[in-house]
């Protein structure tokens, strides 16, 4: 117990004197190296730019590093815009962002300001197409989501209570009907999923509803840790249930950069949530039901 | 550097964020791009997510619609036009796939292999799926369809044996 302290203490103490920059630069490297766009023009540039910063922090100090980068991602995110998605198109902000940030003189005060703004717009959007979805507010969405898709699948099963069988049949009839859209198909489903679709439904509007009010007023003080609480309940909370790495990454760097750098445990709590959000692709249902 | 040019490069990317995003929603509510696509964070907010939509492709034949699949080429065509079903995607994608030669043996299903069937044309439909929440039943309903008839006039196909 002594010696994890020990660890912990010195970690902490790594960590803290560590600037915001270097840790959210590697950390988007991380993310760039093992996350961006499968696509040949952009894995041959990116994994020797990558390992490079990686290797050496004056190489991502410089502006024209991380427009290169953003070159690099635009030229495809222009070429398959219309088949990308949406934290693809964040971690193109957020490479701008970078390089805009780090050709300043406060490199991190700009990079908060960015980070603030990338969130809070994008939650924005995302609580405006929340909104005004027929099939999101109602509950519907998560209930087809929870009886359909195989990310949500322990929870359908653990939580809802349906059976193995029923999920399956399920994703059969959506791949079947996607096949031939001439015909219709019922879905099963248990008297527990629209409660839970209900309640996930609410959480995660409200959630995000706030997230984007904390990112984008210019909330100051013991106010600004608004931002942070909501921000870590969103990725805990959000990526125990839905494996979408990249995206909570990209979260977890941007929150991470836009703190108050004296807030220690903030500061750690957005580092755990970057492994979380890792550990989120673990088959849970499957090892739930192995093990019972 | 103006101090206003300095200022404005300084938050470029939430300011492309927003343009892209509105061009998103715009694109989405008037020309059926997918919510989940296109950059405005529409993703988990409705069923019409891309891998639930369906794109059929059709020989128009003297005995009705002959199902085709196009050739593995055509895939960012066909992406781009189940995503976002405009008319000149549409348009643009009947035009590439008229052009392709199905005049080799094809699993024809009601024709006996062997026997030839004369075309006259070729027509695309691409639906997205609805979840009725009352009746818990799927179905899905179309966003766009379109046909072009060939211009060298009818081409005729050939049945093969279907495989099981």
């Amino acid at each position: 117990m002594t010696n994890f302290r020990e660890a912990f203490g010195a970690t902490s103490s790594y960590i803290a004197r560590m600037s915001t920059l270097d840790i959210a630069a590697r950390l988007t490297l991380v993310i760039l190296l093992l996350k961006s766009t499968g696509v040949w023009y952009v894995q041959i540039p990116m994994v020797p730019l990558c390992v490079a910063g990686l290797g050496f922090s004056a190489v991502y100090r410089r502006w024209e590093y991380w427009a290169t980068i953003s070159a690099i991602l635009a030229v495809a995110y222009f070429r398959n815009w219309f088949a990308i998605d949406n934290h693809d198109f964040l971690l193109g902000y957020w490479c701008l962002a970078l390089a805009f940030s780090v050709a300043r003189e406060d490199p991190a005060q700009w990079l908060a300001k960015n980070a603030r703004l990338l969130v809070g717009l994008s939650f924005l959007f995302a609580v405006l197409w929340r909104a005004m979805s027929p099939d999101f507010l109602t509950g519907d969405f998560f209930h087809f989501l929870f009886l359909t898709n195989t990310r949500f699948t322990w929870l359908a099963s653990v939580v809802g209570g349906l059976s193995a069988e029923a999920l399956a049949g399920n994703q059969a009839a959506v791949a079947t009907l996607v096949s031939d859209p001439s015909t219709i198909a019922p879905l099963t489903s248990s008297p527990t999923l629209p409660i839970l679709a209900i309640v996930v439904t609410w959480w995660v509007f409200l959630l995000e509803a706030t997230i984007a009010m904390a990112f984008l007023l210019p909330l100051t003080g013991q106010w600004s840790k608004t931002r942070d609480l909501a921000m870590l309940a969103f990725l805990f909370s959000t990526y125990a249930a839905a494996s979408v790495v990249t995206f909570g990454w990209i979260l977890a760097v941007m929150g991470f950069s836009q703190m108050d750098p004296r807030r220690q445990g903030f500061r750690i709590a957005y580092l755990v949530a970057f492994v979380w959000v890792w550990l989120g692709i673990t088959p849970w249902g499957n090892l739930v039901a192995v093990f019972s | 550097m103006t101090s206003f040019s300095r200022q404005f490069a300084a938050v470029g990317a939430p300011v492309l964020l927003v343009l892209v995003a509105s061009l998103q929603m715009f694109n989405s509510s008037r020309h059926g791009l997918s919510p989940w696509k296109g950059g405005g964070f529409g993703m988990f907010s409705t069923v019409d997510a891309p891998p639930l939509r369906s794109i059929r492709f059709q020989l128009l034949s003297d005995i009705g619609p002959v199902e085709v699949t196009p050739p593995e080429s055509f895939q960012k065509l066909v992406l781009q036009a189940t995503n976002f079903p405009t008319a000149s995607n549409i348009e643009g994608l009947l035009d590439d796939v008229s052009r392709v030669d199905y005049s080799s043996p094809y699993p024809i299903p009601g024709v006996l292999p062997g026997d030839s069937v004369r075309t006259t044309g070729v027509a695309v439909e691409v639906a997205r799926m609805i979840f009725d929440p009352d009746t818990r039943v799927i179905r899905m309903v179309q966003l766009r369809s379109d046909s072009v008839e060939y211009p060298d006039g009818a081409r005729w196909i050939h049945a093969e044996e279907v495989e099981n």
